[in-house]
């Protein structure tokens, strides 16, 4: 398949001046600054094909911002190597920019004074696209996006959600072939949420425009992308499908049961218990180690059982536990 | 791939600074007034020195206030934000602005000339204009001269440019450059000539001055004017004028190429 990122070894080092507390400790390091050396990315690979969607995940300060950052051109990488539609992206950053679109949900590049309309004018302009094209693109995604309501409104009025889809629809008027949504739903409600990822997965399975996404919400994730790449501490902790983390870490299962009366379960091997009220009883354990079938037949077997559910764990309970204890 | 160089973007920055300054009438009306206050100040302050003398070791009164006119007015003109790039880094909008496929620098020169631009025509040529009519301002020394002064005080922009460009850089290592900024301002000020001719200098000063680019901006353009530089002398003034840009450039190159992988993109 075609390859569109191909990154090796990405590091990135930042210097940070290390002040020492109270006014003394100001003025000495006036004289004699000391260092330290921060390490936001510090060993990460990986190669992207074209049409992919992929979702870049990881905790705060784990190293997403910046992997995107180098990933668009704007930082230097301190080590490693990058090569993005066949160039170097800092090098010949006129060239890859041309080409590429990228959205940050943080921050806006529509001229704030100005209405939406005309900083996509501006954009045409700089990206030196015919009027036909341009044309023929806006009404398209003044369309899908709905911002025909807001489109003569100046930035500052708009909602966030309004903002944002102006921002996206401003990304994506020179049609790039490969797109950088860093966190693009991030404050938004329910609704406006949707529908930037309904118009997200349009552009990916429609357009075939390569997608790298970061966000915090699962869901994103589990709707936009297909796969998967987790970073934390500045390392690559996963790199699959969505699904495969489920089935890689996600094989912890919980049977829920209630029986008629107090009751003493003798400790099963593999299975771990957990007393709930209204004789509750909560059995966890690894389904490659205990087969659930096995286990409801035993209890059955020997007890009044009233009720019984089983539960899976989601993908956000997954990422969280990587988060917290780490793969 | 070949890189395209499209002019019309470029002068779309240039147009849009441009057009964004027609808004702020007041701003211009004063603007005019301190330039006039200021070439006022200036001149009843070399009248004064005069003190009726014809001249002063060869240098006519007239002379003196043409090259006031000249070089006080356009440092007026000529505002350029030292600070334009250490704000684009602070407040992290750099990186939208490295997301664009434009040249960088082109882009800086491009809207500190739609600003430049809106100076010259709304501040400097009317105060011209009301000098030549209220004080002596000499005309040209003769069509050639006042030709050679249009290419010599464009080179002379470019060594301001430059020097400027050296101290923007310099912001990827120093966050603020607001202090490098004023003392480069300061430099100008006293030794291009602006406000004292480089004829009145000390002369240990004045070759001091020979053997910095601060002569290049004004003072070299309007001798040529004056015909102070005979026409046939223009070209060794225009060689110097141009190995300084050159020499700048080379400078400014270098530090926007080991600059631009210091970039640190703040607030997340």
């Amino acid at each position: 398949m075609d390859t569109v990122i191909e990154c090796s070894a990405l590091k990135k080092e930042f210097k940070i001046n290390k002040r020492p507390k109270g006014f003394l400790g100001h003025m000495a390091n006036l004289i004699v600054p000391k260092f330290e050396y921060k390490q936001a990315v510090s060993d990460i690979s990986f190669r992207i094909n074209r049409g992919d969607a992929v979702g870049f995940i990881g905790a705060n300060g784990a190293g997403k911002s910046t992997t995107i950052k180098m990933l668009t051109g704007i930082l230097a990488p301190t080590e490693g190597s990058i090569t993005a539609l066949g160039v170097h992206p800092q090098k010949d950053r006129k060239q890859y920019v041309a080409k590429i679109g990228a959205v940050f949900g943080q921050k806006s590049q529509l001229s704030w004074d100005l209405p939406v309309l005309d900083s996509f004018y501006l954009l045409q302009k700089i990206y030196q696209i015919p009027d036909q094209q341009f044309n023929q693109t806006l009404e398209q995604f003044t369309d899908i996006l709905d911002m025909s309501g807001f489109i003569e409104q100046p930035v500052r009025q708009l909602s966030l959600g309004q903002r944002m889809r102006a921002d996206i629809a401003a990304s994506l008027l020179h049609k790039p072939e490969l797109v950088f949504f860093d966190e693009p739903t991030i404050g938004l409600d329910v609704v406006a949420k949707e529908k930037i990822r309904e118009f997200v997965r349009y552009l990916n399975r429609e357009m075939q425009v390569t997608v790298i996404f970061t966000t915090h919400d699962m869901q994103d994730i589990e709707q936009v992308c297909q796969r998967l790449i987790i970073i934390d501490k500045g390392r690559k902790l996963y790199d699959g499908t969505v699904e495969g983390i489920k089935s890689t870490f996600g094989n912890e299962k919980k049977l829920i049961v209630q029986f008629e009366s107090p009751a003493c379960v003798y400790s099963i091997p593999g299975v771990s218990q957990k007393l709930k009220p209204n004789h509750v009883i909560e059995f966890s354990f690894s389904s490659d180690q205990v087969a659930v079938k096995d286990l409801v037949q035993a209890l059955l077997a020997e007890h009044a059982v009233l009720d019984i559910s089983i539960t899976e764990q989601g993908i956000e309970q997954i990422i969280r536990e990587i988060y917290e204890k780490g793969i | 791939m070949k890189k395209e160089f499209n002019f019309s973007v470029y002068l779309m920055y240039t147009k849009t600074i441009f057009l964004s300054k027609l808004v702020y009438k007041f701003d211009y009306v004063l603007g005019l007034l301190n330039t006039c206050i200021q070439l006022f100040i200036a001149c009843l302050i070399w009248q004064t020195l005069y003190g009726g003398n014809a001249s002063v070791e060869g240098i006519s009164l007239p002379m003196v206030i043409t090259t006031i006119v000249i070089g006080q007015g356009l440092s007026n003109a000529y505002f350029i934000n030292d600070q334009a790039v250490s704000k684009l880094i602070k407040d992290g909008s750099i990186s939208f602005t490295l997301l664009k496929p434009v040249s960088f620098r082109l882009q800086l020169l491009a809207e500190a000339l739609g600003e430049i631009t809106f100076r010259i025509l709304s501040n400097f040529l009317p105060a011209v204009i009301i000098f030549s009519l209220a004080t002596d301002v000499l005309p040209p020394a003769g069509v050639l001269p006042f030709l050679l002064f249009l290419i010599s005080i464009s080179l002379g922009f470019g060594v301001l440019w430059m020097l400027s460009s050296i101290v923007q850089f310099l912001s990827f290592w120093v966050m603020n450059v607001w202090s490098l900024s004023t003392i480069k301002n300061v430099l100008i000020t006293v030794l291009s000539g602006a406000v004292i001719p480089i004829w009145f200098l000390p002369e240990k000063i004045a070759s001091f001055v020979s053997y910095t680019p601060f002569g290049a901006i004004y003072f070299i353009p309007t001798r040529l004017y004056l015909g102070d530089i005979p026409p046939a002398e223009a070209g060794i003034y225009f060689t110097q004028q141009l190995l300084w840009i050159i020499a700048m450039l080379g400078i400014s190159h270098l530090l926007w190429s080991m600059g631009k992988q210091r970039i640190v993109v703040q607030g997340g």
